[in-house]
């Protein structure tokens, strides 16, 4: 009947299926809000299972007994107070993380199509159907995603459906693997050269849309500032990435890895630096 | 045996004010210094509670809970009502506990001499509060991160979608940790009784 598990120590532990029983109401009793809990009860069979297993029972009244909250001195709370009161100005509540999403992509396209313009599309003539189809696709999806994971960050308490460092491994994995199938591998030419001037104008580009992106998520709230500037870095990378893309006309696997994946990189690489230093150098210590 | 206690008596004065908190916070954009007062009286105990929970000193603990409603100050203008508050809050108190749990370690690695003896694991609460020390006790059993969704799950009584929101997590990955917790606590509590 008991079934052999593991612990988050290692150690083996002996679990029943009724056991398993027990957390699952837990865990209903614990996604309920407030007044949902004040009609929730447990099932018989739990119950009737908690008066067998001590193990259960233990568990079952540490988790449900009250704790008493711990106030801090008034003085304390007094400072907090009037600290908060003497800059008290209204304030205007924040877009929606999907407003905020929206703006994200918004720049990102009015940065990149007139780049592309400019620069010409050289690019795009060298693609042939499936490729283009298949490179915009990882192109779009992880703006997109980029898009709102920065606009989750931006937001304390929102539900992160997909977490930033996940938008992150996905949009690398997603590049790397359309990139490997779509595009042929050739023998490089002119390789360092080449690529080069490529990384190089990439990465002013990625530098331009940095700063546009930066207006928009200055005013929200910084939870972690190296991810969000990882996100960051990667979405204004992506910018020159994929204004490359349209223009660039080596459109061989090797070339388009590591000069224009390479720009994604660099970018990632200096948001996170920078952000470090913002947060560490630059602000006053508390 | 202790006698069955129902999840509705124990856990329904937990947290009766939170209807109260969107409409509370929505005052408090306005700019309302009444609002300010409430928040503060009604958020604060569980808040020192959660930036003290790791093994701080008092001291510490007092610096971090300053800090944190001078976050949630600068920060008001994100939270959208109606959106549930709690999470909110404690998606900001968490990342000020991280931020001032890297600052300690930075100072710790910098300053091996110290002038005078530091604040030596002063409780954050002085009053005997046993529930209080016996949660933290079993607490320190349990890695960082499942500390820290027990916490939020039992001490505030959030749920774990609200948790997941806290912690900028997914809801899977809250329970999971929830798991891996009670198999721990299991073994521990069985052990004590022995």
């Amino acid at each position: 009947m008991r079934a052999p598990t593991q612990s988050g120590a290692g150690m083996p532990v002996t679990m029943s299926d009724e056991c398993r029983q027990i957390d699952m109401e837990l865990d209903g009793a614990l996604s309920q809000n407030a007044s949902a809990r004040l009609t929730w009860k447990m099932s018989e069979k739990a119950l009737s299972h908690l008066t067998r297993c001590e193990r259960c029972r233990l568990l079952y009244h540490w988790l449900l007994d009250g704790v008493v909250p711990t106030q801090p001195t008034p003085a304390l709370a007094e400072a907090v107070r009037t600290r908060m009161k003497q800059s008290l100005a209204p304030v205007t509540p924040q877009s929606s993380p999907r407003v905020l999403a929206a703006q994200f992509l918004l720049v990102f396209l009015l940065f990149s199509a007139p780049m592309v313009g400019i620069m010409g599309t050289a690019g795009l003539h060298e693609m042939n159907l499936t490729q283009l189809f298949g490179i915009v696709t990882v192109l779009v999806c992880g703006a997109a995603l980029l898009s709102f994971s920065l606009a989750w960050q931006m937001s304390p308490g929102s539900l992160h459906r997909v977490p930033p460092r996940i938008a992150v491994i996905a949009l690398a994995a997603g590049f790397l693997a359309a990139t490997a199938v779509l595009f042929p591998w050739q023998e490089p030419r002119s390789f360092l050269e080449r690529g080069w001037s490529c990384l190089k104008a990439g990465l002013l580009m990625a530098a331009a849309s940095a700063l546009l992106f930066w207006v928009l998520v200055r005013r929200g709230h910084t939870l972690a500032s190296g991810m969000m500037g990882a996100s960051l870095g990667a979405i204004a990378g992506l910018v020159g990435a994929s204004v490359l893309q349209f223009t660039c006309n080596r459109q061989d696997a090797m070339h388009l890895l590591v000069w224009h994946g390479g720009v994604v990189i660099v970018s990632l690489i200096l948001g996170v630096a920078i952000s470090w230093g913002v947060n560490n150098l630059l602000r006053p210590r508390p | 045996m202790r006698e069955e206690v129902p999840f509705s008596q124990t856990h329904a004065s937990a947290r009766p004010w939170e209807a109260e908190l969107p409409a509370l916070m929505v005052r408090y954009q306005h700019g309302d210094p009444e609002a300010v007062d409430e928040l503060v009286r009604k958020l604060s105990g569980m808040l020192m509670q959660f930036l003290g929970a790791f093994g701080l000193s008092r001291a510490d603990a007092e610096d971090l809970f300053q800090e944190c409603w001078i976050r949630i100050h600068n920060s008001r203008h994100t939270y959208r009502p109606p959106e549930p508050a709690l999470p909110w809050i404690f998606a900001i108190a968490r990342h000020t506990r991280l931020d001032g749990y890297r600052r300690r370690r930075r100072r710790e690695n910098r300053e091996v001499l110290v002038a005078n003896p530091p604040d030596l694991a002063a409780p954050v609460n002085d009053a005997p509060q046993p529930d209080l020390t016996e949660f933290r006790r079993m607490l320190e059993s349990l890695p960082e991160s499942q500390q820290e969704v027990i916490f939020m799950l039992k001490v505030t009584g959030m749920s774990l979608e609200e948790v997941a929101r806290a912690t900028s997590s997914t809801v899977g990955a809250i329970k999971q940790k929830a798991h891996r917790a009670y198999e721990k606590l299991r073994l521990v509590l069985e052990g004590e009784r022995k």
